[in-house]
């Protein structure tokens, strides 16, 4: 069919075997490129700070000093005192540790209760899945605040996992009904009806293909999540129904605000809310990073 | 053939480069492209997906993305430069100057307008004072032309009531409008089916013949090509590579890409074997050198890895950008034997069935006492490692049927057997189930969606073995699932790759290894090629066809797509609208089609020949459900089935 006449050193045939450059492989995008630098290392000097609060407290943090009441900022406490006399530089961190273990105790019982409610009700038929819309509907209409308040009354007790799980089960909703909506999608996806085809049981189905699927998609709620459990302690406490000012978090710091008001120490209201927003903020970023990237990677097809 | 080369040149393309900005870095995507195109020429470019044919289409009408960039180069529409003008003096332009069809007809029309009213639409764009009566007339007018019959009526219709080929008379109309000089159609068949591919095709055809314009005509296909074009470039990697008059072209390919596009093609294939062309088209950084197409072409000199080849002319119409034309460079003789339908490598004992599907019906509900009959009363049988194909358009049934057989859908009625389990039946015992979905394995039509993002190769290949507990180990998994990869062609440092890292030909091959992974009995593969180029369908063809010889698995192969099936199959069966109406060998059916649709279906298919195409007449058919129901079989020939007809 083809017959190779004469051969020349430049006009020889060599193939497709032949490549002058070696390609290696694409270089893997940087892994650090896009993260919010700035936003990690903060939170984690404070979630460090938190932990081994310990090392760095100068001051036992329910230690009041009653003859250094509204002590502003200087040498002896470096924050100051609140109207109690206590120091609030050990505070923060104390109480710093609370709030985030309020925090992420409510969001993984939040989570929780989010995927499993929302899984069932995705991979359940058609009536199953409307009465359960309907009713996470009818919990998202009741105001939150109302929810806890009540639960807190039948509660009774006030501490601090007890509020954390009153939090966790208040505030599973809106994650469920994604999970909801992407367990919805992915089902009828066709890698799962192959799985399916191929002899995948529902257990197989689930962890091989739906969780790994919404993972991604509520990703960003769960860490907002952590965000808003620690904005819901604080609410509770400053309006004076979450945590006695006795238990430290920065939500009862807040709730002395106003009596602080009152004698103009801002450095009460201020030290704990400057910790509270940059802590959230932090978060937010995070969580919207993660967003970003994930979204990225689906929009490569 | 009418008016071509009579006055000067309506579009005129010089040393067109545009560049891309990605993450990744500026890529070319067209390189230091040149065209020009006569009055009332029907102008084909044909290339792969990625080649920079539909950025081409864009760049003229003006609108490219904003992170592309035209770096040099200029594009003259009627002598006019447009390349610099705003975007306003481009609305003058567009529509009167130049007009697009797209490929999708349903996403270039508006669901919430009625036909008449986007027609109008692009009337009343560039003439603002046309009267009610005039526009509604003229409208009208434009939907005769493009063969829309029942014109008034269907005024106030609204596209989803259409079907895909009347869609796509009424964007045809719509760029019609202001009766342009160039009309670019950037695939305009590729979504339609072959029927009502040759339709619009032939009125593309009669268009140009009648008003003397001029198309710009975008396609994948060589055998669309054959049939509508007087010129043809071959576009690869942002360039034009080959250029010259149709004829030309297939009567004496010259470039090293050319041979390897139509030798892709099942007509010419040799000795019941396909040569694709290896590896998939670049992407190229800008400032690349060399010959694009060298890492994929067995004949590439040493001189194509360091240097670009300049054109050289063949005649005054044709011209090559390869160095094998250089005085210096060996001579090579390129022929393409055009033969006749590929014999199918193996005799099949027709004894043992596998699998026996007995007046299989299912039908859709669309509301209260409204049916939609997807299949209806279709019998055949499936024997022991035969390709049986099923052949038919879109709608026609062939992937309910396969999704019945799969026992994703349950049907209304009928029974299918394998092996002696009842598909269909509710009450099959846990063994028959783990049995069924061990030796039936499926490959579906997008290899994208069929694959799961977030899980790895390896992972994707391994889950029918971890679902089964084939293997106990990691490691003796791991052994075949190289085994298996390496047998579709996939390289083994893919294994931790994700799909979105792969090609579209890799991921079917992923596909395919994984069906392929537990040595199934049957292997449903629906539409596997359709989303593919020519040239990777090639080579899956090819993947299929070797398993085909190693393993001892009967497919089931669905495509619309006929000179593959050719191809590949042992027995077809043609579907029309539900029902099964013809059923024979291959060979027997391509030789001596009987049913009036198969006919049809036959003669709609382009071949890639400009000699059979020039003279052919396509076959219409158009028959209702009821005329051919309940008329029983006949047999033709020894296996050779038929539903008859009045």
């Amino acid at each position: 069919m083809m017959q190779v006449n004469k051969v020349l050193n430049n006009f020889e045939i060599v193939g497709t075997q032949y490549s002058k450059k070696d390609e290696t492989q694409e270089a893997r995008k940087p892994f650090i490129k896009g993260i919010p630098i700035l936003s990690v290392v903060i939170l984690v000097l404070i979630i460090l700070g938190c932990l081994f609060c310990e090392l760095i407290m100068t001051h036992d943090p329910s230690r009041m000093f009653l003859d250094e009441i509204n002590r502003a900022p200087g040498s002896g406490h470096i924050f100051g005192t609140d109207t109690l006399g206590r120091d609030i530089w050990s505070m923060i961190w104390f109480g710093g540790r609370k709030s985030l273990i309020i925090g992420t105790v409510a969001t993984v019982i939040s989570s929780f209760i989010a995927v499993v409610y929302g899984t069932l009700s995705g991979v359940a038929g058609e009536t199953v899945d409307n009465i359960m819309m309907r009713f996470t509907e009818i919990l998202l209409s009741i105001p939150s605040i109302l929810l806890v308040v009540f639960m807190q009354a039948a509660l009774g007790q006030r501490n601090f996992l007890g509020i954390s799980v009153i939090i966790g089960i208040t505030s599973w909703m809106s994650i469920a009904k994604i999970v909801r909506a992407e367990v919805r999608k992915i089902r009828s996806e066709e890698y799962v009806l192959i799985s399916k085809m191929m002899g995948g049981s529902f257990m197989h189905v689930l962890f091989k293909h739906l969780a790994p699927n919404f993972m991604s998609s509520i990703m960003f709620m769960i860490v907002m999540s952590v965000r808003s459990a620690i904005v819901s302690e604080s609410t509770l406490s400053f309006l004076g129904i979450g945590l006695p000012v006795e238990i430290i978090t920065w939500g009862s710091m807040l709730s002395l605000s106003e009596k602080a008001l009152l004698t103009s120490s801002w450095w009460i209201i201020l030290i704990p809310g400057i910790f509270l927003v940059v802590t959230l903020l932090c978060i937010t970023d995070i969580g919207n990073y993660i967003r970003g990237s994930y979204n990225s990677k689906e929009g490569n097809l | 053939m009418l008016r071509i080369g009579l006055l000067s040149n309506i579009l005129e393309v010089k040393n067109l480069s545009v560049v891309f900005n990605t993450p990744e870095g500026r890529i070319s995507a067209i390189r230091d492209l040149s065209l020009s195109i006569g009055q009332g020429e029907v102008f084909a470019v044909v290339g792969e997906s990625g080649c920079g044919k539909s950025v081409l289409c864009k760049t003229i009408m003006g609108i490219l993305p904003s992170n592309t960039e035209i770096t040099s180069g200029n594009i003259a529409v009627n002598g006019k430069e447009i390349v610099g003008l705003s975007d306003g003096e481009m609305c003058r332009v567009r529509g009167v100057d130049i007009s697009m069809v797209f490929q999708d007809p349903m996403t270039s029309l508006d669901p919430t307008y009625s036909i008449g009213a986007q027609i109008a639409e692009a009337v009343r764009v560039h003439d603002k004072k046309i009267t009610a009566d005039a526009l509604k007339k003229k409208v009208i007018d434009l939907m005769d032309a493009v063969g829309i019959d029942r014109a008034v009526e269907r005024y106030s219709s609204f596209p989803w009531m259409l079907s895909g080929g009347m869609r796509q008379r009424c964007v045809m109309a719509m760029a019609l409008a202001q009766e342009p000089k160039l009309l670019i159609a950037d695939e305009p068949t590729t979504a339609l089916d072959v029927t009502v591919q040759a339709e619009i095709l032939d009125l593309l055809k009669e268009i140009r013949n009648k008003t003397g314009m001029t198309i710009l005509f975008i396609t994948h296909d060589l055998g669309v090509v054959a049939k509508v074009a007087d010129k043809v470039a071959i576009m690869y990697a942002g360039k034009i590579i080959e250029q010259g008059l149709c004829e030309e072209i297939f009567a004496r390919p010259t470039h090293p890409y050319t041979w390897g596009l139509l030798h892709a093609l099942p007509s010419f294939a040799e000795n019941g074997r396909l040569y694709p062309i290896p590896g998939a088209p670049p992407v190229l950084k800008e400032g690349f050198e060399g010959d694009a197409f060298a890492e994929r072409n067995p004949y590439a000199l040493r001189i194509d890895y360091a240097q670009e080849p300049p054109f050289f002319d063949l005649s005054p119409t044709h011209k090559a950008a390869t160095w094998l034309l250089d005085e210096r460079a060996p001579k090579i003789q390129f022929s393409l034997t055009n033969t006749a339908p590929p014999k199918t490598a193996h005799d099949i004992k027709q004894t043992e069935k596998l699998m026996e599907i007995h007046d299989l019906t299912h039908y859709f509900r669309l509301g209260q006492n409204s049916y939609v009959k997807a299949v209806s009363h279709v019998s055949f049988d499936i024997y022991k490692g035969e390709v049986f194909a099923l052949v038919g358009e879109s709608g026609s049934g062939k992937s309910t049927l396969a999704r019945c057989i799969l026992g994703m859908y349950k049907p209304l009625g009928g029974k299918a057997f394998y092996d002696g389990i009842d598909i269909t039946s509710k009450r099959r015992t846990r063994k028959d189930k783990a049995r069924i979905s061990k030796e039936i394995q499926f490959i579906s039509q997008d290899s994208g969606a069929a694959l799961d993002m977030k899980m790895t190769v390896r992972d994707i290949i391994a889950e029918p073995l971890e679902i089964h507990r084939v293997y106990k180990n990691r490691k003796a998994a791991d052994e075949r699932i190289k085994e298996i990869m390496k047998k579709v062609g996939l390289d083994e440092q893919l294994m931790q790759r994700r799909p979105s890292e792969l090609s579209g030909g890799q991921r079917q091959r992923v596909n395919i290894a994984r069906a392929y992974v537990m040595n199934p009995m049957l292997l449903v593969a629906d539409e596997p090629l359709s989303s593919l180029d020519v040239s990777i369908q090639a080579q899956i063809v090819e993947v299929l066809s070797e398993l085909k010889k190693d393993h001892e698995t009967a497919m089931l192969f669905i495509a619309h797509d006929l000179s593959m099936v050719e191809f590949i199959s042992d027995r077809v069966g043609v579907m029309y609208k539900g029902h099964l109406v013809e059923l024979a060998p291959t060979k027997e059916l391509f030789r001596n089609p009987v049913h009036s649709y198969t006919k049809a279906l036959l003669s709609a298919a382009p071949k890639p020949d400009p000699e059979v195409e020039k003279t052919r007449v396509s076959t219409r058919y158009k028959k209702s459900l009821t005329e051919f129901m309940h008329e029983g079989w006949e047999e033709v020939a020894e296996g050779h089935f038929v539903l008859k007809e009045h």
